[in-house]
Formats: C-alpha cells, structure tokens, sequence
C-alpha cells in the first residue's frame, strides 16, 4: 500500500489531480486564454476599431514629438513625480502616449494621467469613436472585468497556480509524449477529444510552460510574499531595497524645492542620437519634473527579450551627462526576460502570430478537456444510466465556455460597429455586449436540446464572423477592398482574419454530430444496425427451428 | 456493475474530506512549507555571504511558485493522509526551526 497514491496508482492520483486542477477554474483560464491570445493583437484591434484613425503619413521630428509630450504634461500634470512620453513607432504609429505619475490624486481621484495624443497636434486624439479598443479586450486577461483590480489578480493567481499543477501533472501522466505529437485521429468520438487534447498540449507546451510560469511572476510579490516578509520585514524601507533591486537606478531621488525649467531636449537628444545610431529613440522620461534636481532619460526600443532597455541620463536643468545606471542583478534580468517573453513586444509580425495561435491552442487545450472530461462520464454511466445534475450542468455549461464566448468577442467586435458613434458610455457597452452575448450563450446551451444547440451556437459564431468585414464595408468606409488598394494591411488583415476564422468554423459545423454530413454517416450505421438485426433474426429462427 | 460500485464510492463523505482536506494541505500547507523552507535558504545564504539578501529572496521568491506546485503534487501523490499530515507539519516545524536558528 505504501507506493500508492490518493487514487490508486501514482500515475492515477497524479490523472485525478490534472483533472481537478484543470477543471475547477477552467471558466477563468480559458478566458485567460482567449482574451490574452488577442492581447497579441492589441493594436492592430485597436486600429481596426478605430475606423476614423487615419495613418499619419509622415510624422514630425523625434524631438518635435518629445516637446509635444512633455509640454502636453507640463499643462496637465504640473505636479507630478515622472513623466512619460512613448513616441509613436511600429506596431503603435499613431499615437503619442503620454503618462505622468502625480505626487497627490488628482480631482478624478487618480494617482496618474494617460492619454494617448495625436502626434501632429498634440490634442487629443479624441476624433475617434469611444472604445475599448483591444487593449480592453486585452487588459481583461489580468484585470477580469466588473470587480476591482486587487481582487481579479489574486482569483488569477489562483487560475494561474492551477494551471501550473495542470501542466506539470500533464506532463508526468503523459506516456507517449512524442507519439501524441503526431496522433489526432478524427470522427472517434472520445479518442479523438483526447487525441485533440493531447496534440494541443503537447505542441504548445514550451509556450505554455512559459505563459503561466512568466504569469505569476509580474504579481511575484503579490502572489508569494511571505519568504520576504519572513526574512526582510514589511514596509516602506523594504519595497523600496527591492525595487531598487528589480530596477536598479531607479530609486526616487530627492526633491530640492526650487523650481527649475527644463533644459532645452536638443543637445542631450542629439547625444543619445549619437549614443544609438541604429534605434530610434522610443522613450523619453523625466524624474521630478519642474523641480532643479530633474533627471532626464531617454530610451531607445528594447532590441533584446528585455522590458526596460538602456537609458542615457541627462540632468533635467543643465543638461549635463550623468552616468550609467548599475547593471542588473541576474535574477532580475531572469525576471524580466520572462516577463518580456510573456508580453512579445519584442515579437516581430510573424512571431506575433506564433503567439497569437498558441495562445488560442492553449484554449484549444482547455476546450477540449472540458468536453473529454464530460463525455467520459457519460460513457461511464452506459445507455442506461440516467446523468446526474453534476454532469448535465457541465455538458452544458461548457458549450456556454467553449462557444459562449467567443460569440462574446464577436459581439464586441459587432457592437463596435453598430453601437450608435455618439453614444453615451460606449466603450463600457461593447463590454456588456460582450457579457450579455456570453450569458445568453449559456442559456441557451441550457435551454435546447444539447446537440441542435452546439450546431446553433458554432453556425452562428462562424456566421458573425465571416460577415464581420460586410458589416464593416456597411458602416464603414474603411471596408476590405479600400484597406487592401490602400495597402493598410492591419485593418485588412484584421478581415480577412475573421472570413478564415468563419472558414474554419464552417468546416468543425460540418463535422458536429447533428449536421447534415455527420448525419449521413448515423444513416449508414442505422442501416447496418438493422441488417444485424436481420441477421440475429434469421439465426435465432434457425436455432429455433 | 464495476461502473456502479465506482460512482458510488466517488461521492461517498469520506471521499469528500478526502479531496477537501487534501486542497487545504496542499494549499495552506504548501504555501507554509515554501515560505519556511524559502525563508530559511535566504537566510542560509545570506549568512555564508553568497548572495544578497534582496537577490536570495527574489530567486527563492521564483522558486517558490515551482516548489509549492510540486508540493500539492506530493499532497496527492502521497496515499496516507495522516501520515502526509505529519511529515508535511514536521518539514514545515524543522525549516521554521532552522530558520530562527540561524537567524
């Protein structure tokens, strides 16, 4: 008995466990999932639900933008501790962005200002409809929605640790992890889910390994604080030793008290110019703004697996060089390398989509169990066996998942276009519109007899998604034909993303048990069921006879 | 017939106290366990001069995540849940008395 385990065998306990860990939590990780895989996207969504941005042709210079920036802060934010202007550049051409860390809340009660600017004008880029945008489809696979941030990080920390043990028991109850890597056998009912299961996971394992992994550690404290407290204590003094371990030179510096106006960006922007040849500069950030011990930093784009990048320093008043910040220490380095890779701002166009689809093959993974888990038990129970509440609960809810919402985020998409532009509380409406497509897909799911409903809910995901790009030539004049002659391959991709996303949805209908191809195949198998039958017939009677 | 028995045995009480007492000593018990044992090897560390205070506790902070994970894979891997109980509590006790120890 010693070598066993809570359900038999080490390798049975260890299945049970995969399949706690990944079921209990499995709403919030595939939403997780879903949402994060389009943060990979997030601004070319942006773009695409933008429809009034226009491109800017040519932009002004690196410096004309900087001063743009900080004069924008200077007017809104005299008061504050750092400033922060991101220039326009790659994948974010459109937009000056614009961050100030205040002293005190400001009159809206926020310790910050951000705003995204017009590069050419330096207003706000305000001419757009009001939106969510994708960084709000992105931000939910961290923030949730409808509750405060500090209680969503800790339900997805939990999400997350589970889905670490989900992994990790993964990989130890895998007996052929290379031959599954191969194996996706169709139309065998459960042995394909499971073949399905399986081929997801293990293909996108490293990246899976690394997303939960890299997940927890940006709430590394948050989620594990106890060996600090334990060993370092708890207060002002010890955030501060540990930021200043994370970040190196970036502790705050002290405040004088005289006023002083900042030095002229030229000089100093020329030597950094100088200093980075082959970058352009991405960030410029001053420390104590206003004050004479101003520091003035800027950054060029990060060209490795990094978050923060190389900075020179200048003083904010005289201009002068000051020198380099410490190097990191290497488990900050290691830190950030995860959190760089969790993030792949790095990522070029054609990793960002190797990103993107692993994201959606981790969904992919979780879908696929969720549906394993429950036709297993309703093998178990045999023809005859009526199912509990348990089980019929979970069949239906998760069509409610697996289906529910993406049909949600294609209603946001929808409700981006069909929502009146001037509407009161519009980016907050292409939320609900998001969770009210997704409550309804769960009653639904609930309501109609089980198949009819998953055939129901796939044929209309795949019909709102192909004719998302109509719906966008209707109601705008940024429609595929336009963007593809103009070359605006972002709001064109976008399209024709959707169409092969339909494609593709069209082809899994087909296949649902119910469709009229699946249907055929019932018909053979009636056929054959009734000629055994004959046949048991004829030997009875001759046993008979 | 088997299949009946198996359902039967699956929502029986004890097999409810089973799963809950296991969740919480792998939870709670795990997240103990880490933080003294994680404590402690700072403390180690820290003492025999290797490493920084603030760099031991954020790569033991890193480890931790991996090492509590593992621990709730030992909580159900192990089939005696009392003699879990007590080992888990032991480990947790020796490395909370190390850690003051050499503190």
């Amino acid at each position: 008995m010693s070598e066993q385990g809570f359900q038999g065998s080490f390798r049975q306990s260890m299945t049970w466990l995969h399949t706690w860990v990944g079921l209990v939590l499995s709403l919030v990780l595939y939403f997780m999932f879903i949402t994060g895989s389009f943060g990979y996207f997030n601004a070319e969504i942006d773009h695409w639900m933008k429809p009034e941005q226009v491109r800017m042709a040519s932009l002004p210079s690196t410096q004309t933008l900087a001063e743009t920036g900080l004069h924008y802060l200077q007017r809104e934010a005299p008061d504050a501790k750092e400033y922060w202007v991101t220039l326009p550049s790659g994948r974010h051409s459109n937009s000056l962005t614009v961050y100030a860390e205040l002293r005190a809340p400001n009159a809206a009660g926020e310790g910050y200002v951000y705003q995204q600017l017009n590069p050419i004008t330096g207003e706000l880029a305000s001419a757009v409809r009001e939106t969510g945008g994708g960084d709000a489809l992105y931000a939910m696979h961290y923030a949730l929605h409808y509750m405060p941030y500090e209680v969503a990080i800790y339900i997805v920390g939990v999400a997350t640790m589970f889905m670490f043990i989900a992994l990790l028991t993964g990989i130890v109850i895998h007996k052929k992890i290379f031959v599954d890597f191969f194996t996706l056998r169709f139309n065998k009912g459960q042995r394909s889910w499971l073949d399905g299961h399986n081929m997801s996971s293990v293909l996108a394992l490293p990246f899976l390994l690394m997303i939960t992994y890299s997940g927890l550690i940006f709430y590394t404290f948050d989620y594990l604080p106890s060996i600090k407290v334990l060993t370092m204590g708890a207060g002002e003094e010890v955030e501060e030793a540990m930021e200043a371990h994370l970040y190196p030179g970036s502790d705050s510096i002290e405040l004088t008290g005289e006023k002083a106006s900042l030095v002229n960006l030229s000089a100093p922007l020329a030597a950094a110019e100088s200093r980075w040849p082959h970058t352009p500069i991405h960030y410029v950030n001053v420390s104590n703004p206003g004050d004479s011990s101003a520091v003035l930093r800027f950054m060029p784009k990060s060209s490795g697996v990094s978050r923060g990048s190389e900075a020179m320093a200048f003083n904010g008043v005289t201009g002068a060089l000051m020198s380099d910040p410490p190097t990191m220490p290497a488990s900050a380095v290691f830190s950030d390398a995860m959190m760089a890779l969790h993030e792949g701002h790095f990522a070029n166009i054609w990793l960002r989509w190797l990103y993107f689809v692993s994201g959606l093959v981790g969904a992919a993974m979780i879908a696929t169990g969720l549906v394993l888990w429950a036709k297993k038990r309703r093998q178990r129970l045999g023809k005859r066996g009526t199912a509990g509440f348990g089980l019929v609960l979970i069949e239906r809810s998760n069509l409610g998942i697996v289906v529910g919402l993406p049909l949600g985020v294609v209603a946001y998409f929808w409700a981006n276009r069909v929502l009146p532009v001037d509407m009161v509380g519009r980016g907050e409406w292409e939320m609900h519109c998001l969770f009210l497509v997704w409550l309804a897909s769960f009653f639904h799911a609930g309501l109609r007899d089980l198949a009819c409903a998953w055939r129901e809910q796939v044929g209309l995901l795949a019909a709102l998604s192909i004719s998302l790009p109509l719906l966008n030539a209707v109601t705008t004049d940024v429609h595929l034909v336009a963007t593809l002659r103009e070359g605006d391959w972002v709001r064109a991709g976008f399209d024709l993303t959707a169409i092969a996303f339909g494609v593709a949805l069209v082809a899994v209908w087909r296949v649902l048990p119910g469709s009229s191809s699946a249907a055929v195949s019932r018909r053979t198998r009636r056929t054959l069921r009734k000629e055994a039958d004959n046949l048991a017939a004829a030997a009875n009677e001759k046993v008979n006879v | 017939m088997v299949s009946h028995a198996r359902q039967k045995s699956d929502i029986s009480a004890s097999y409810r106290w089973q799963v809950l007492a296991r969740v919480l000593l792998a939870s709670l018990g795990g997240f103990a366990l880490t933080s003294m044992a994680g404590a402690f090897l700072v403390v180690a560390f820290e003492q025999s001069g290797m490493m920084a205070e603030t760099q031991a506790v954020h790569i033991m902070t890193l480890v931790g995540f991996i090492a509590w994970c593992l621990v709730a894979m030992w909580v159900f891997a192990h089939g005696h849940l009392l003699k879990l109980t007590l080992t888990m509590f032991a480990s947790t006790l020796a490395f909370t008395g190390l850690y003051f120890l050499l503190r």
